[in-house]
């Protein structure tokens, strides 16, 4: 593998974040707020903690592996036909996962910005930059996510303008819901959250002098998610009073309607339009996943030419759900999946590559890691 | 249908083998040894050129037993040096150790070939065929025509040197070793083109540009099979990684210093002999937006323009766009002061938004494309007709919204900021992607085309280096020294060594 083409930490730290912050920061405060009522915000922070868990043990489980790219060293683990049963499931949740992101986001355009603009459109859009990026090798993509994180500054300026109007009363007292509701809004608050995984299936294409500062980043890079969405939250929460955010389902953009300037007015359809970048990252990394690990599971199709499928299959399987109902069925059971892929099936994979001890890492099987990338 | 395809395509290749080899034959002189017998020379030399008229032959007496004979193209050789140098000298030339002094005083070189010689006839050389032997000499007895060093039109700055590169390689040379005298300028000559016999000088500055890039460049000019290679144009799609981009790769300049400069860099120049302007590569984007008065100004001066001009490209590219996105789709973003004012200028136009952007903006570039050849006083009267006639008569006619006036004027202004012409022909093609998203999807349209071009220029290298460089990747250092201009005295570590490592972890 040529040392041009593996990341940095930086780069790495951008690669987690963008993938994380995408759709779900617009209606975060209001999905927690359902669940645990305005103790949302310490749903998550707690989020966030259980994150960094979880990040332990998918470091735990990718670094011992550190050569070959994880649905590899899941055939090691867990022997061949498993391994390519696991890869298959894998492939099938980052499809998953790309079409909620634009599912999503289509809905949220639709009512917002263009209410008689047929959806596929939109879905086209989406897609179409999705793969021009995602067909390109790694450190490409990530070139592009690192300057496009300039626009969380966006999302700051909101947070700013909306420090003025705060009533820090909304939020007290605290804790009023109790920890059974708070616990259930820390699973809707990693709904937003999902992507700090990403990490483990690049982890041969990152340059590191140390296995340790991979975990490093990818717990920086939490950090920053986590208060990131936490500020988000506690500011929404305490800008929006609980009766009003019941009725506000992306209380940042309600937010942001409020505001007027001189100059521009309604600065919400211009975030939208803007934020759309954010959610295309989201979107790349999804498919750059997904055609990563098909291009595993078949041997000899290119990666390249693999996104290109991936992305139809994405886009015409999004044009399903319209409904809302549908859609939050879909996002539920999403979830569900999530849990499984990222916890359940790497915990098992840890706990079965214990029992058969370290990794005999042998030479023949490198190229498996350098066909693609 | 196969049958016939399979007889088209063998005609085909045939067809074009003649013609490829018709186009090889002349240049390729079969090697031909200085003969004894001076009649088989005359008449070879002769022959190879076809008799053609401006052949000149003269046969001299010296002391010496036999007589010479010289040839030279007329058109080609300075006949005073040859009168100054050669007549009167080999008028006192009594024996044949004199003959050979003479001739090594003089720039001349002794050939074995005939075939050889005729080539350097062609440049202007003169072959002075001595009776009896079995080599020649060749003088260096050319003609250079040379235009002044002037100042370019295109690239005019205000403060700092005002010469450019004319049309000569060895002048070209010459002014960028007088700005540079340093052991480590290096030049490499190569021959391109196969008819036009071009030569073209690669320069750098061994150290200071990235051995990886000249080894590059090296092997993509030995790629090049031209015919003719009469300007830079066409060197420059020959080498550049991705010819399909809208977005021009290398930078070609007229100036100088700006040359020298891009040199210091570490970068690497290539001069065409014939051609004026010089290619400057690997660059960046923002090397575009970059002009020697930065350097020459104040700094904060410089920083400021510099900024004017990047706002200048993004005002070029998407203005029209945002006009029609808002027009079409976003009338809720205009405040509540301005609404009556600008739907008073919009509200009795009889077409589309897309289509009154489409006609002004492709009225402005007719104006711009029949002005720029126009010399002078009639260009004036363009500037009139199309400025002020057709400005101000369209929006009395009621056909453009005077608000699509100020749009179109904006961005017409603001793509003449940029200081190199190609990244300007760019933006002007860069415009109209997003005009018609924009018609289609507003804003989400814009932002749309945007994040292509944005990956597109994230894709996008220069012999292999990225394009986008300080900000794609992100480099810190590299941002404080391309993109901001520092004060002079303020250093910021990264040498072209350190930067090369750099590279290599960031990309």
């Amino acid at each position: 593998m040529n040392v041009k083409m593996k990341i940095s930490h930086p780069q790495l730290f951008f690669f987690i974040v963008q993938t994380q912050i995408g759709v779900g920061i617009l209606s975060l405060s209001f999905s927690v707020h359902e669940e645990a009522g305005w103790d949302g915000w310490m749903s998550v922070f707690l989020g966030g903690i259980g994150i960094q868990l979880i990040i332990l043990l998918l470091y735990a489980l990718s670094s011992r592996y550190p050569e070959h790219i994880l649905f590899h060293a899941m055939e090691l683990i867990a022997g061949r036909l498993t391994g390519r049963l696991i890869t298959t499931a894998y492939t099938i949740y980052f499809i998953t996962v790309a079409i909620l992101v634009l599912v999503i986001y289509k809905n949220i355009i639709l009512t917002w910005l263009f209410p008689a603009t047929p959806g596929w459109v939109i879905q086209l859009l989406l897609i179409i930059s999705a793969w021009y990026l995602s067909r390109e090798k790694l450190h490409i993509i990530v070139r592009f996510y690192v300057f496009v994180s300039a626009l969380f500054l966006l999302v700051v300026g909101v947070l700013l303008f909306a420090l003025g109007d705060l009533n820090p009363l909304y939020i007290f007292p605290i804790g009023h819901h109790g920890i059974g509701p708070i616990l259930k809004g820390v699973m809707a608050a990693m709904q937003a959250m999902l992507g700090f995984s990403v990490f483990m299936f690049i982890f041969p294409y990152i340059e590191y002098k140390k296995k340790r500062d991979v975990l490093k980043t990818a717990t920086f890079a939490n950090l920053f998610t986590t208060a990131f969405y936490g500020i988000t939250v506690l500011i929404t929460m305490m800008f929006f009073s609980p009766p009003e955010l019941k009725l506000v389902p992306q209380p940042l953009l309600y937010m942001l309607k409020t505001f007027s300037t001189p100059v521009i007015d309604r600065l919400d359809l211009i975030f939208l339009a803007m934020w759309i970048v954010s959610v295309t990252t989201s979107l790349m990394t999804y498919v750059y996943l997904a055609s990563l690990s098909g291009a595993h599971l078949l041997k000899g199709v290119k990666r390249k030419k693999l996104t290109l499928w991936t992305s139809g299959a994405i886009f015409f399987i999004a044009m399903g759900p319209t409904n809302n109902l549908t859609i939050s069925k879909f996002a539920e059971g999403v979830d569900y999946f999530s849990i499984v892929m990222v916890i359940v099936i790497p915990l098992l994979l840890y706990l079965l590559s214990l029992i058969r001890g370290k990794p005999s890492s042998k030479g023949g099987q490198q190229h498996e890691t350098t066909h693609s990338s | 249908m196969g049958l016939f395809k399979a007889f088209k395509h063998t005609k085909n290749s045939a067809k074009k083998g003649q013609k490829q080899e018709q186009l090889v034959e002349p240049p390729d002189i079969p090697t031909f040894p200085v003969s004894f017998d001076m009649n088989k020379n005359r008449r070879y030399i002769k022959e190879t050129l076809y008799y053609t008229e401006d052949l000149v032959e003269k046969s001299l007496r010296t002391e010496l037993p036999g007589t010479c004979h010289l040839f030279y193209i007329e058109t080609m050789s300075d006949t005073d040096k040859l009168n100054s140098y050669l007549y009167q000298k080999l008028r006192d030339i009594d024996s044949e150790v004199k003959l050979e002094r003479m001739l090594q005083d003089m720039d001349s070189a002794k050939m074995v070939h005939l075939s050889d010689a005729v080539s350097e006839l062609l440049s202007g050389k003169s072959i002075l065929l001595l009776e009896g032997k079995g080599h020649c000499y060749i003088l260096s007895t050319n003609s250079v025509v040379k235009r002044d060093i002037g100042e370019p039109d295109n690239e005019q700055v205000i403060r700092g040197s005002h010469s450019g590169f004319i049309e000569n390689i060895g002048v070209n040379i010459q002014l960028i070793r007088n700005l540079i005298s340093h052991p480590t300028l290096q030049v490499n000559y190569t021959t391109l083109g196969e008819l036009s016999q071009t030569k073209t000088a690669m320069m750098y500055m061994e150290g200071r540009a990235d051995p990886e890039v000249v080894d590059e460049i090296q092997r993509r000019l030995k790629k090049i099979k031209v015919d003719q290679l009469l300007n830079n144009g066409v060197l420059e799609e020959y080498l550049e990684d991705n010819i399909y981009s809208l977005f021009p790769q290398f930078i070609s300049t007229e100036r100088a210093d700006r040359a020298a400069l891009n040199l210091l860099d570490g970068r690497i120049l290539i001069l065409t002999d014939g051609d004026p302007t010089v290619l400057v590569l690997p660059v960046t984007f923002f090397s575009f937006f970059q002009s020697t008065d930065d350097y020459n100004s104040r700094w904060a001066a410089g920083n400021f323009f510099r900024l004017i001009r990047v706002i200048s490209f993004l005002l070029a590219v998407t203005l029209p766009g945002i006009y029609i996105a808002i027009i079409s789709f976003h009338f809720e973003i205009i405040p509540f002061g301005m609404t009556y004012v600008i739907k008073d200028a919009v509200e009795h136009i009889p077409y589309p938004p897309l289509v009154e952007a489409m006609i002004m903006e492709l009225t402005l570039e007719l104006i711009r494309e029949a002005g720029i050849r126009l010399p002078t006083p009639i260009g004036q009267t363009i500037g009139i007709v199309g400025g002020l006639v057709i400005g101000d008569a369209v929006v009395n006619a009621g056909f453009i919204s005077s608000i699509m006036i100020i749009v179109v004027a904006l961005t017409a202004i603001s793509s003449f900021v940029v200081p190199v012409h190609e990244m300007s022909m760019a933006m002007r093609l860069l415009r109209y992607p997003i005009m018609i998203m924009a018609s289609m999807l507003g804003f989400l349209g814009i932002v749309f085309c945007l994040s292509l071009y944005l990956i597109h220029l994230c894709k996008l290298t220069s012999i292999g280096q990225p394009f986008f460089y300080p900000f794609a990747p992100l480099n810190a250092k590299g941002l404080l020294n391309r993109f901001i201009r520092l004060p002079h005295t303020v250093y910021v570590e990264n040498s072209p060594k350190k930067k090369g490592k750099g590279q290599s972890q960031k990309s």
